[in-house]
């Protein structure tokens, strides 16, 4: 099981250690570090590795690294997860994304933290609503002394006797509950504009400030779209499964509620791409081009569209046409990204020229790939809709709502 | 330096201070230090005193500091136990939680005795929360004292709480339950009928980390009939739609485990649609959780090729998947790879084929080779492609390229030969082994075929000595093929190949396989033809990797390490968890470790058996993963360990020996080149040189004078300055007249006097300033004392000595350092050379690719130090890890041992 955790920053320095298990020398950070930065494959080495007879399991997010060492035989999975939730937990509490110094300025926070969420080596607490009962928040503002704790008591027995992502007691006015449904397309689109591979990856993210303990039921228009889904563990797996609708008491404030993956589209790819790329030997230049054009008719606007090109190293001197947007290339990485503020309707844009490769050195053997991004509200690929969101044992007026997002997930056209 | 200390006094001020506000400041600061590694353990007497506070959160920071401190200064933690049995009793049962779960979390066992009775009053706590926390600490206590708590009865008490109404302390019971099963030498806990439903309702309610806990304990009950299972498997099917990954994965397990017990092909159809789309689910998740889910889908999709049928678009690797991820998805796909999708999949191939990566091209390549031996209809397509990446030039791919044609050479014999002439042309320098094997025996197999064979062949005779066995073999084999099909035009090289095979290769296989040919062919080559030409097996393609014993012992350990690096748990069986269990008898201990490598060892020789057995089958040269061929160089490497060991034995139990390995060490002596340490010029024709060695049980300063002036010099003096070490001469530099261009030798011997030890200076060094006196002038210089010197004779520990002293020194003490470009990583060497100076050798053992050795040695001034060498035999690199009281000489022994270890 599990002996420690560090958080480490991308130099490899330890931002934060915390032990359960005994004391984990730093040695092996040091250790970790040498393997993680070997031959330059710092993006390369898997998640779970041995050194020296321990397993050392690692993610990485937002310019940090967390990592978990063990010494006997663990599921790695679980504690990947935990890992997740503990980013998931700090952001929440640190009102930002955990970086090196939100970390470092919430220190004994983020200790109070991970002493809540596990226990010698068992994850317990990793719902924010419920941490927030056990650590105040905003510990200045209400002085937290345990002799006014008759409050502590009540809440603690709630927090375990009721349910576990949700407190007793909760007020709010006015009452009101929005989801948002994100899909985002991950596809593969050939330089002829051929579609190679395309799936949705889609999440419903859920902003509830609702009163007391209300339940919830979602019906959908199509319950098949949610083949592949996974749920918040609000959600009655057994009434799903039986009748295909959502049965919930939602957590208190933000929360995801449910993801799913599905292959099938109701609608086109929303935007048409093309394009093609060569490296030319004699010149020593790659010529390219790249069109995009609008092509649903459904949608009425798109914007913020870019494409991003990661060129070789060493390539300068670009020299370009468009017929919409800007062009930005950044000499230190080496990409180049178009970017259309507006998509007209009914017209082809395009993106059209070259650039230099260094004057030495070889000829790239592979053509890179444009990777581009969009955001469209208002449309839903798969065409899921919620066809009846029902919220008993609530009697006041209640403001609900659902929004749809469509987005580029993984979107690239290999040239 | 004295910043730091002023920091912490005034620290030291603030804690003992009246304000309030001041004292939280400063334990917040104490933690914040504490947490970037400062040492802050001197201020916890202050930090004690404020455990009494009423603010909860400051509270929260001294029972952390103190889970952080406690084990250093155990004396004082008992003083802590009386506010631990106060905060027990709180009316908060946040700090009645806090409270009982600091105090299972100390790990001293001191502290252990006091906490049995707080722990069984709250273990009966009204209050839920308390409940549950205090069930984990049962767990953790059980495995620092496992008879306390089963004498005290808390076992019972954990059992009884599988009953209680509130799921939330169901599930952590159940998980402490688990936990201390896992450590126990007798289960303490079964699943029975009678708790079965209880434990399935908890389920339902408990959250997510318990689901997983009360998965895996499930995963282990044996249904009892076929209906029982089914209903088992319904109650689980739910949960499969988890955003937890781990409770999806723990699903998997629990219900692949009930399956077995079901015999209706219908209904375990409905199950497999049922478990698809979760599977593929686990790879919506970010890059780290793919990776474990894709090792999982990996033995999973062995076991029932065809659950995912259908769904091979999902792992088509992304332009920005991490290579880790990349590579599993390929392996994924070649086992989906059937008549319907092999189109797609080899579109798919090709493009990997041409990106950047290594190892990931070259795995698509041989993806490309795969697909073509399981789906015969798609093999002139595969073909195609190998043609045509052939064209590409690029060194690794046509290597690869080679040894995949080869594999289709062997399924499909005379039906693609006419690839081969385009494959010998575009031949670059062939250097891995594997293609430069694959290509040899192409060569020999179709000799009749290819027109200057033997030109060919000959080019690669001629660096036959300097190849690896595996090619060497090779050649023999194709040499005796080349004579069978054109025996007139290679009579001679035959010749030259057999001699050099039988009378100078040290290789036994090559030698007999050398002879057996020899004999064949001599005997009757009618015969011999008829033998080595004849019609061979045709290989397979299959998509099991591994043995189906293999398979189920890590389908059965799904959520663990096993099932991600796919070797049976005892390999991560670590011998600290051993450490930790025999306790009482050392010596026990020792054997315990070896026990444990021994059966692994078996374990291992035996799954190679049958991973071999089974390569037999499909031919062993197409297995797609090189696994079975590393566990074989594990496999011999380790048969040489264990002679070596033998050998060692032998000369420890011959003290005759070791006593010439003194003798041998004071005859090298005089050849180790002294060094100058006063060159004539700066002496005034004075010349001396000199070095520190040890011999006797003392060290001797032995020095050579040299008298470069024309007339003679006395009157020699030598004096050494306060040093590190506290060596001081004792003795005369030099009785008598030194004449003109004379040189005589001397040797002081030098003690080690206490009182001589230089400690004003923080700084250690191996530097000594010595002062040299001849006739009232005084020259000054210094020299280096080699490390080695202060090793003495007895510094020799015993194996359950060792072992307690290494366990008496916190890991955090250890030391760590990486030696590099060793020329020699031979274990019985490194011995040779260590002990020599004094260096013992204790035991060794192997871990992992790893040979780990144990040596000990004593100086007077460190008492014993302990030394772990962990050889990597495949990078020829050391880790060094060394423990000692005193640490002060760390750095400069690990210097020494790595000169040692570099000098011839």
């Amino acid at each position: 099981m599990i002996k420690s955790l560090f958080i480490l920053n991308t130099g490899g320095d330890i931002v934060l250690e915390k032990h359960w298990q005994g004391r984990t020398g730093r040695n092996i950070i040091s250790q970790f570090w040498n393997e993680l930065t070997k031959g330059n494959r710092t993006k390369d080495l898997p998640p779970i590795i041995r050194i020296r007879r321990q397993t050392l399991i690692y993610i990485r997010k937002y310019n940090l690294l967390y990592l978990v060492v063990a010494d006997q035989d663990t599921s790695p999975l679980m504690f990947i997860e935990f890992l997740n939730r503990v980013i998931e937990v700090f952001s929440n509490f640190f009102s930002t994304e955990p970086t090196e110094t939100s970390v470092k300025e919430n220190l004994p926070k983020a200790f109070e933290l991970l002493g809540e969420m596990m226990d010698n080596v068992f994850p317990v607490t990793t719902e924010s609503s419920m941490l927030r009962d056990m650590i105040g928040a905003t510990m200045k503002s209400t002085p937290n002394t345990i002799e006014n704790s008759k409050k502590f008591a009540t809440l603690s027995s709630d927090q375990v006797g009721g349910l576990p992502w949700r407190r007793k007691n909760i007020k709010h006015s006015p009452n009101e509950i929005f989801f948002d449904v994100i899909e985002s397309i991950n596809a593969t689109i050939e330089r002829s504009g051929k579609c190679l591979n395309s799936e949705i990856i889609s999440k419903i993210n859920c902003e509830c400030k609702l009163s007391g303990m209300p339940t919830l039921t979602m019906v959908f228009n199509n319950s098949s779209i949610l083949e592949d889904v996974s749920f918040h563990q609000c959600i009655n797996l057994d009434t799903w499964e039986r009748r295909k609708i959502l049965d919930f008491i939602p957590p208190d404030g933000q929360f995801e509620l449910l993801t799913y993956r599905s292959n099938r589209m109701q609608t086109q790819i929303p935007l048409y791409t093309s394009g093609r790329f060569n490296w030319s030997k004699k010149k020593r230049r790659g010529k390219f081009e790249v069109i995009l054009q609008l092509r649903n008719s459904l949608v009425k606007s798109i914007e913020n569209v870019s494409v991003l090109i990661p060129l070789a190293q060493g390539c300068s001197s670009p020299s370009i046409k468009t017929t919409n947007g800007a062009v930005f290339f950044n000499d230190q990485t080496f990409e180049l990204k178009w970017e259309i503020k507006k998509m007209p309707k009914n017209k082809e844009v395009s993106m059209k020229g070259s650039i230099k490769l260094p004057s030495k050195g070889s000829i790239p053997r592979e053509k890179p790939v444009a990777i581009i991004t969009f955001s469209i509200e208002g449309l839903c690929m798969s065409g899921l809709k919620v066809t009846n969101l029902n919220i008993s044992k609530l009697k006041k007026k209640i403001f609900k709502g659902v929004k749809f997002i469509s987005k580029s997930g993984n979107f690239t056209l290999k040239f | 330096m004295s910043k730091q200390r002023d920091e912490l006094h005034e620290l030291r001020l603030k804690l003992s201070g009246e304000n309030a506000s001041h004292q939280k400041e400063a334990v917040k600061q104490v933690v914040a230090y504490m947490t970037v590694g400062k040492d802050v353990s001197s201020l916890f007497t202050e930090v004690l005193k404020c455990m009494t506070t009423e603010d909860l959160e400051m509270k929260k920071l001294v029972y952390l500091y103190l889970m952080t401190y406690a084990k250093f200064k155990p004396d004082l933690s008992i003083l802590v136990v009386n506010s631990f049995i106060q905060d027990a009793k709180d009316e908060n049962p946040l700090v009645r939680a806090l409270a009982i779960r600091t105090m299972g979390s100390i790990r001293v066992e001191e502290v252990t005795e006091y906490l049995c009775q707080p722990l069984r009053r709250c273990l009966k706590d009204d209050d839920p929360y308390v409940k549950k926390t205090a069930a984990l600490c049962v767990a953790k206590l059980f495995e620092m004292d496992p008879e306390l708590i089963e004498s005290q009865g808390f076992i019972e008490d954990l059992l009884a709480l599988i009953t209680d109404s509130n799921s939330m302390v169901v599930s952590n019971a159940l998980a402490a339950l688990q936990e201390i099963n896992s450590v126990a030498s007798k289960p303490v806990f079964v699943i029975d009928k009678k708790n079965l439903s209880k434990i399935l309702n908890a389920m339902g309610e408990a959250n997510e980390w318990s689901q997983v806990f009360i998965l895996d304990t499930l995963s282990t009950y044996t249904p009892r009939n076929e209906r029982e299972a089914e209903s088992l498997i319904e109650r689980i099917i739910p949960r499969m739609s988890h955003k937890n990954a781990a409770v999806v994965l723990s699903s998997v397990r629990a219900i692949l485990q009930f399956m077995s017990n079901i015999k209706s092909k219908k209904v375990l159809e409905t199950y497999y649609r049922k478990m698809a789309p979760s599977l593929v689910s686990l790879l919506t998740n970010p890059p780290e959780v793919q990776y474990v889910a894709l090792k999982n889908i990996n033995l999973v999709v062995q076991k029932y090729p065809t659950i995912l049928k259908g769904s091979h678009k999902v792992f088509f690797c992304r332009y920005n998947d991490p290579t880790y991820v990349k590579m599993e998805k390929l392996e994924i796909l070649i086992m989906l790879a059937n008549e319907d999708n092999v189109e797609a999949l080899l579109k798919e191939f090709k493009v990997y084929a041409q990106e950047v990566d290594v190892t990931f091209v070259r795995k698509a390549v041989r993806a490309i080779g795969l697909a073509a031996i399981k789906i015969p209809s798609a093999t002139q397509r595969c073909i195609k492609h190998l043609l045509s990446l052939i064209k590409s030039q690029i060194h690794y791919v046509t290597q690869e390229v080679v040894v995949v044609v080869k594999d289709i050479f062997r399924k499909y014999p005379n039906k693609y030969e006419s690839i081969i002439g385009t494959l010998c042309n575009s031949l670059t320098t062939l250097d891995d082994i594997e293609s430069k094997s694959s290509m040899i025996w192409i060569i020999g197999q179709y000799a009749d075929r290819i027109e200057n064979s033997e030109e060919l062949l000959e080019s690669f005779l001629e660096t036959f000595d300097e190849e690896n066995p595996e090619v060497q073999l090779q050649l023999l084999t194709s040499t005796v093929k080349l004579f069978l099909h054109k025996p007139e035009d290679s009579q001679e090289l035959l010749q030259d190949v057999l001699s050099t095979a039988t009378q100078e290769s040290e290789n036994p296989d090559l030698r007999e396989r050398a002879y057996i040919y020899w004999r064949m062919l001599s005997t009757d080559p009618d015969v011999a033809k008829e033998i080595i030409l004849g019609e061979k097996p045709l290989i397979e393609g299959t998509n099991r990797k591994y043995h189906i014993d293999l398979l189920e012992t890590l389908l059965f350990n799904i959520p663990s390490l096993s099932s991600v690096f796919h070797k049976p748990p005892e390999n991560f069986v670590t011998n600290v968890k051993v450490f930790l269990r025999e306790d009482e008898e050392i010596e026990n201990d020792e054997e315990g470790i070896l026990q444990v490598e021994e059966e692994r060892e078996k374990e291992q020789e035996k799954q190679q058996e049958e991973t071999t057995n089974t390569n037999q089958n499909i031919g062993s040269l197409i297995d797609f993963n090189s696994e079975s061929k590393q566990q074989q160089n594990q496999n011999t490497q380790q048969q040489r360990t264990t002679h070596v060991v033998q050998s060692q034995d032998i000369r420890q139990n011959n003290n005759v020996n070791q006593d010439e390995y003194g003798m041998g060490l004071s005859k090298m002596n005089v050849d180790i080149p002294k060094k100058l340490i006063l060159d004539a010029e700066k002496g005034e024709g004075l010349e001396i040189k000199g070095i520190f060695q040890r011999r006797e049980n003392s060290i001797f300063y032995e020095l050579s004078l040299t008298n470069k002036t024309q007339a003679p010099i006395g009157g020699f003096a030598c004096v050494f300055n306060t040093n590190s070490f506290g060596l001081k001469p004792n003795g005369w530099l030099l009785d008598g007249v030194l004449m003109p261009m004379q040189t005589r030798g001397s040797s002081i011997p030098c003690p080690i006097e206490t009182s001589h030890i230089k400690h004003q200076n923080d700084q250690i060094s191996n530097l000594i300033q010595l002062a040299i006196g001849k006739d009232s002038q005084v020259y000054y210089c210094q020299d280096e004392v080699p490390f080695h010197v202060l090793c003495t004779e007895d510094g020799k520990l015993g194996r359950s000595e060792f072992l307690k002293a290494w366990k008496d020194i916190p890991d955090e003490v250890e030391s760590l350092k990486e030696i590099t470009d060793l020329t020699e990583s031979n274990s019985n060497i490194i011995k040779l050379k260590l002990e020599n100076k004094n260096i013992f050798f204790v035991a060794k053992r192997k871990a992992d690719e790893l040979e780990i050795m144990y040596f000990s040695l004593k100086t007077e001034m460190a008492g014993f130090v302990l030394l772990e060498l962990a050889i990597d035999h495949n990078s020829n690199s050391i880790q060094l890890a060394t423990r000692a009281n005193n640490i002060d000489f760390v750095g400069m022994l690990e210097l020494e041992i790595e000169k040692i270890l570099k000098e011839y």
